[in-house]
């Protein structure tokens, strides 16, 4: 029954997100967005690649601008994930249709993976709609020493990593949809607590030794550009999915207290 | 089918329900009946395992509501004051959804959305968005969901709110054919309603039951109007002396 209510209910969510054209609209943005983007980075490394063959270029490879390529994509993300967390439990409290879910034989868990699914599937769409571009890149390299393609290995780090980073940000969403009725109240917070695990990166910065290293693992950014660079550590994967499970937790506890409180 | 007893529902400092006890058989349709505010839909709520009541015990379909909720919202169909709708999709499809989200067996489904877009008279509509469609269609929609998965228990929070004259007595039939296989508990402010539809009138006033009878006996000197007048004027005519 588990997977049976969950599949049930994510089928929905999915589908909700078509309903009206929010979802091709932001899709279809970022894929833009990225197009544009992409085509400035190809510039750039065409212009690196004329200035080391006068022997002036500086160690620019292209994994290096894979890797500045990919951080941009993360900070987009960053903007995009949260509109379409906002709506997650704030449209089921407007709609009355909370209600409904709660009469029926389905857990509070069920529903908040359910949830979950349905935003992380888009965000995984989109990410999906971007592997046109490593794939282009390695195909157009003639794959020798002066004009290599880019190193699969850590594209596909990078990746995981992107799929780690934007599933942390759509649990945080999703927790914030879910104490309030307001999507903009949402979709603030949501903002607010995505910036502030970036900020602790930088707050890093201005401290050291135990501090400093406890800042840097908490701040995901830094665990995110382990992975561009390549390195997968284990560490880094429990402190995503620590994040993950961590604010699925209190999305279930602030769904299961409405109970109580209404 | 219905058990009811020392019910206490508390808000805070506000005491929605105090101690209500009542029971209904199965088969029968009781009318839950009270001014606004007087725990009406607070009761419906706990019958339908949506929260939890501060005390007391309710067992709804051979099964308590707070120790195996589950098991009773399988067996109820809650239409709230609201109803939950998902605006958003297509009549058809939203009854799929609910049909679905009540482990209604696969192998009903179509039956029991087709019967129920036909009973409600959902068939030119099936395939509209809700949102589109006027506020009386949206109730029997609202009833729809209430009904799809074939429960035991129906439990109607002011089922005819929003309907046209001629749409009320075709739901009012409607309610009236759930009787003998459906146990049915409706609140309602229109009092002839009851009189037509319901075997059964539980009155409550200020989170407490005033009259728990049947339709007849209640009717049988005053008019239903009268009664419930006399029971709830001369309350709160009490209430203020003090």
């Amino acid at each position: 029954m588990f997977f049976k209510n969950i599949s049930t209910m994510f089928k929905r969510e999915f589908r909700a997100y078509f309903y009206t054209p929010l979802a091709y609209v932001f899709i279809g943005m970022f894929v833009f967005f990225m197009g544009i983007m992409f085509n400035s980075f190809l510039q750039n490394y065409l212009n690196y690649m004329q200035a080391s063959a006068y022997q002036m270029g500086a160690q620019i490879t292209i994994d290096r601008l894979a890797e500045a390529f990919y951080a941009n994509m993360h900070v987009i993300l960053m903007i995009m994930i949260p509109f379409f967390t906002m709506r997650l439990f704030t449209s089921e409290s407007s709609q009355g249709t909370f209600a409904l879910l709660m009469t029926s034989p389905i857990r509070t868990i069920e529903l908040v993976i359910a949830k979950f699914a349905g935003a992380a599937t888009i965000v995984l769409i989109m990410l999906g709609m971007t592997v046109i571009f490593p794939i282009f890149l390695f195909a157009f390299s003639d794959k020798s020493a002066q004009s290599p393609g880019p190193d699969m290995g850590i594209v596909g780090a990078t990746y995981l990593g992107l799929v780690l980073i934007s599933f942390t940000y759509v649990a945080i969403g999703t927790f914030w949809s879910s104490i309030t009725e307001s999507q903009l109240i949402a979709l603030v917070f949501t903002f607010f607590n995505i910036f502030f695990l970036w900020l602790l990166s930088l707050w890093a910065q201005s401290t050291s030794g135990g501090v400093q290293a406890t800042l840097q693992q908490m701040a995901v950014n830094e665990q995110f550009m382990s992975f561009s660079r390549g390195t997968l550590e284990l560490k880094s994967f429990v402190i995503f999915l620590s994040y993950i499970i961590f604010y699925l937790f209190l999305t279930n506890r602030s769904i299961e207290s409405r109970a109580w409180r209404s | 089918m219905i058990e009811v007893s020392n019910l206490v529902k508390k808000y805070g400092d506000f005491i929605a329900v105090q101690g209500i006890s009542f029971k209904v058989e199965k088969g029968e349709i009781l009318g839950l009946l009270g001014p606004n505010g007087a725990g009406k839909s607070t009761t419906m709520k706990i019958l339908s395992a949506f929260m939890p009541a501060t005390s007391g015990t309710a067992r709804v379909a051979g099964f308590d509501v707070f120790e195996e909720p589950f098991e009773v919202k399988k067996r109820v169909g809650y239409l709230p004051e609201n109803p939950p709708l998902y605006i958003e999709m297509r009549v058809r499809e939203y009854l799929e959804y609910v049909a679905d989200l009540k482990h209604l067996e696969k192998s009903r489904k179509k039956e029991r959305v087709d019967y129920v877009i036909d009973r409600c008279g959902l068939g030119d509509n099936q395939k509209r968005i809700i949102a589109t469609m006027s506020k009386g269609f949206k109730q029997r929609v609202g009833i729809a969901q209430a009904l799809v998965h074939d429960p035991e228990v129906v439990i109607l929070d002011e089922p005819t709110v929003g309907l046209d004259p001629v749409q009320i007595v075709e739901i009012r039939n409607l309610i009236k054919g759930l009787a003998g296989n459906h146990t049915v508990i409706l609140s309602t402010h229109i009092l002839p309603e009851v009189v037509m539809t319901c075997g059964k009138v539980v009155l409550i006033n200020h989170g407490k039951v005033m009259v728990d009878d049947t339709v007849d006996t209640l009717t049988r000197g005053d008019t239903l109007e009268q009664a419930y007048l006399k029971i709830v004027t001369g309350e709160s005519l009490a209430h203020t002396q003090h």
